[in-house]
């Protein structure tokens, strides 16, 4: 059935359910029993819990509604519209890491690939021994959470009909790499393979917060607030009261900034990511020394080869393939991606006529990714236009672990038959014909500044600790400075997982969200 | 040497000036010599045969003012380079394509990280553009072109 035919799940909501801010003409004063901030993984599963358990909920949410029907092929419309900084975003430091998030109802679960890991045992045993979280965060406790967001989300591994060439590659030539490739689990149903995930799904089959949890919240009587950025929570008498926000737009520079306020009855979940959560809890008053500190991230690299048989990455599910053998021994996480030729280009060497000519052989390209489970710390401040500065280096043993990473992948391409690879680092020639050259990577200097990173897996920031000594929120998800006031994005990992976040997120999310509805804090006073 | 005219302004009438006519004379001359048309692979037309102007006014409108700054000053240096890199007293706009060529490919490979930045930056952002044209997009997807779609994008002799 074509797109127009369909019905989708974010159409037809129910009347006055969402209000959007870009159209907003009069303030807004209203009263809810818990405001959640932001609609993605983290926002989108708190506000389900909620809702389901019978609360009033508000969701607010900066960015505006891309729906299924609107979705955009085209990646400059995507990045426009459903991306903070229209895909601008850096991490700055010794060289000018990219960075991307999703600014748009559903957040970055709207331009992710779906990808679904439960949290490793040693992260619950790091974050036990380590960091004293064991008495709420365990593999016991997250179980019966997990299981429900994978049965919510069907979960499961790529079908046959979706898994396209680059992926299947992967999947069958990984023991030739001396390691096990296997299909990804995905949250998504009915994937049709149209490798388009990272500019939305268009026809809803990934399971985004999007298609799931928020239109489901909104059908049993929540509201979302689109365009619309919170400024502040509202604290009062050291407990979150409520929001104030004003109305934005899709491009931020045309927003007309008319006031949103709404009180919350029995307190705020902040779910605004791990970059912008430190700096809006900062604008709110909340002082401790770790706010902003110790951010980090699972920085990646990626590098196509090029093979005489056609690949067709515009096949396949989007990211279907990856093997996890070397996250204990080497902090790197292997995977395939399919990308669009507007996003490819990147990755190819060369300018002028050698560019555009290579351009033209991408339908013969598979490109594999590294996600490096880096030891970096860096930092969020805030800086001019309401935007956050995030400062962030990698270290000496994060690149060892790219370059390793790196000559793994191009050995890989060429056991797989790939007859060129291209690796994308500087001093290294832009293209290698034989196993032989993968030498050459080997020998790359470790500079970060000569290796094409790019960061999405994002962690830290406003950590959780027993005491407010150690981190800002505590171990009832609440922050230290405020009650009543729940953490619930992936700022208050104390580590970076080394797999892919999502489903870690939306576990603790659900986790905190049940926890605080069967014991939530008496009603506020007006 | 051949020294190609200096490019006209994009035909289309359409919202704000990003920049001054200049700039856009420049920007032709430093992003055509990063997308040029191959024919020989099938791509007929390069960045300058397509809405260029149009991209550059709906780009700088999208971005945060920051960023749109810098890339202007990339484009801006680029455009003031080649007394630096080929020994002429021009801008790109007056260099041959051998020159541009020589001046895009020495920055691109610079040593120095935050010169060799300027070229990847512009061709990063720009591919969004020049790579969603509608021959790019056929061959990527082994299809032949839209011919409707080429002369939407502005193509002043496909008409
Ligand atoms: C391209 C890409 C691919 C990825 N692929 C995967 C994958 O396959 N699997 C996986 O596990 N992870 C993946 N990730 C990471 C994963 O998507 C994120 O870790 C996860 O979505 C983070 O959840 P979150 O709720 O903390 O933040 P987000 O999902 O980013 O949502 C935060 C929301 O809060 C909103 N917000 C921020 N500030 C305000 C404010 N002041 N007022 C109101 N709203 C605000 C934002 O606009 C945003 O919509 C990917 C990420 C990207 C960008
Ligand atoms: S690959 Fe599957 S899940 Fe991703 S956009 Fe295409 S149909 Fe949707």
């Amino acid at each position: 059935m074509s797109a127009e035919h369909s019905v989708f799940p974010d159409d037809n909501l129910p009347e006055g359910s969402v209000v959007d801010g870009e159209t907003l003409e009069r303030a807004i004063d209203e009263t809810f029993d818990f405001v959640v901030v932001g609609s993605g993984a983290a926002g989108g599963t708190a506000a389900w819990t909620l809702v389901q358990a019978g609360y009033s909920v508000a969701i607010v949410e900066e960015g505006p509604w891309v729906k299924t029907r609107e979705v955009d092929r085209r990646v400059f419309k995507a990045f426009q519209r459903a991306f903070r900084e229209a895909g601008t975003q850096v991490l700055l430091g010794n060289s000018i890491i990219p960075l991307l998030q999703g600014r748009c109802v559903g957040g970055s679960t709207l331009v992710n690939s779906a990808i679904v890991w439960r949290t490793p045992d040693d992260v619950f045993d790091e974050w036990k021994k380590d960091w004293g979280l064991g008495s709420v965060i365990t593999e016991a406790a997250l179980e019966p959470h997990f299981a429900a967001i994978e049965e919510e989300l069907k979960v499961h591994a790529v079908l046959d009909e979706a898994l396209g060439e680059n992926n299947r590659l992967f999947v069958d030539n990984a023991f030739k790499g001396g390691f096990v490739g296997t299909r990804m689990r995905r949250y998504e149903t009915g994937c049709k393979g149209s490798a388009q995930c990272l500019t939305g799904c268009p026809n809803a089959a990934k399971q985004g917060m999007n298609v799931s949890y928020i239109p489901w919240s909104l059908r049993k009587g929540a509201r979302i607030f689109t365009c619309a950025r919170v400024d502040t929570i509202d604290i009062r008498g050291g407990r979150a009261v409520g929001v104030t926000a004003s109305s934005s737009h899709t491009n931020p520079k045309f927003a007309k900034k008319v006031p949103i306020v709404l009180h919350a009855r029995r307190g705020v979940f902040l779910a605004a990511s791990t970059i912008q959560t430190p700096n809006i809890l900062r604008r709110s008053g909340v002082k401790n020394a770790h706010l902003g500190e110790h951010f980090m991230a699972h920085p990646g690299l990626g590098m196509p080869g090029i093979f005489d048989h056609k690949v067709d990455m515009h096949f396949g599910a989007t990211q279907g393939a990856e093997t996890i053998d070397f996250r204990k021994s080497d902090r790197f996480k292997l995977e395939t991606i399919s990308m669009q030729p507007e996003l490819a280009a990147t990755r190819i060497p060369g300018v002028g006529r050698e560019l555009v000519k290579r351009l033209t052989t991408l339908p013969h390209a598979a490109i594999w990714v590294v996600q490096i489970r880096a030891k970096a710390q860096g930092s969020i401040r805030p800086t001019f236009g309401d935007r956050d500065l995030v400062r962030y280096s990698m270290a000496k043993e994060d690149m060892v672990a790219a370059r390793k990473a790196a000559a793994l992948i191009a050995r890989l391409l060429f056991e797989s038959g790939a007859k060129e690879v291209w690796p994308g680092i500087h001093g290294v020639p832009e293209i290698i014909r034989s196993m032989d050259d993968v030498k050459l990577i080997e020998a790359a200097a470790l500079d970060s500044k000569n290796y094409s990173l790019i960061a999405s897996h994002l962690f830290g920031a406003a950590r959780m600790a027993q005491s407010e000594r150690d981190g800002v929120v505590g171990l009832d998800f609440s922050t230290h400075a405020a009650k009543g006031l729940y953490v619930v994005d992936s700022s208050i990992f104390p580590t970076n997982l080394g797999v892919n976040p999502q489903h870690s997120i939306m576990g603790l999310a659900r986790l905190a969200a049940t926890r605080v509805a069967a014991s939530p804090l008496a009603v506020a006073a007006a | 040497m051949t020294v190609t005219p200096p490019p006209t302004l994009a035909t289309t009438t359409h919202g704000p000036k990003a920049m001054t006519s200049i700039e856009y004379t420049w920007a032709r001359a430093t992003l055509g010599t990063i997308f040029p048309a191959a024919p020989e692979a099938g791509i007929t037309l390069g960045i300058v045969d397509m809405e260029l102007a149009v991209f550059i006014d709906e780009l700088a409108s999208a971005l945060p003012s920051l960023t749109w700054f810098g890339l202007r000053m990339f484009l801006i240096i680029i455009a003031l380079s080649p007394l630096f890199i080929v020994g002429r007293f021009a801008t790109m706009a007056g260099l041959g394509e051998a020159d541009r060529d020589r001046v895009i490919g020495t920055i691109g490979h610079s040593n120095i990280y935050l010169v060799r930045q300027m070229v990847l930056a512009l061709k990063a952002t720009f591919a969004m553009f020049f790579a969603g044209g509608e021959e790019l997009q056929a061959v990527c997807r082994g299809r032949e072109p839209d011919r409707s779609k080429l002369v939407a994008l502005g193509r002043k002799t496909a008409a």
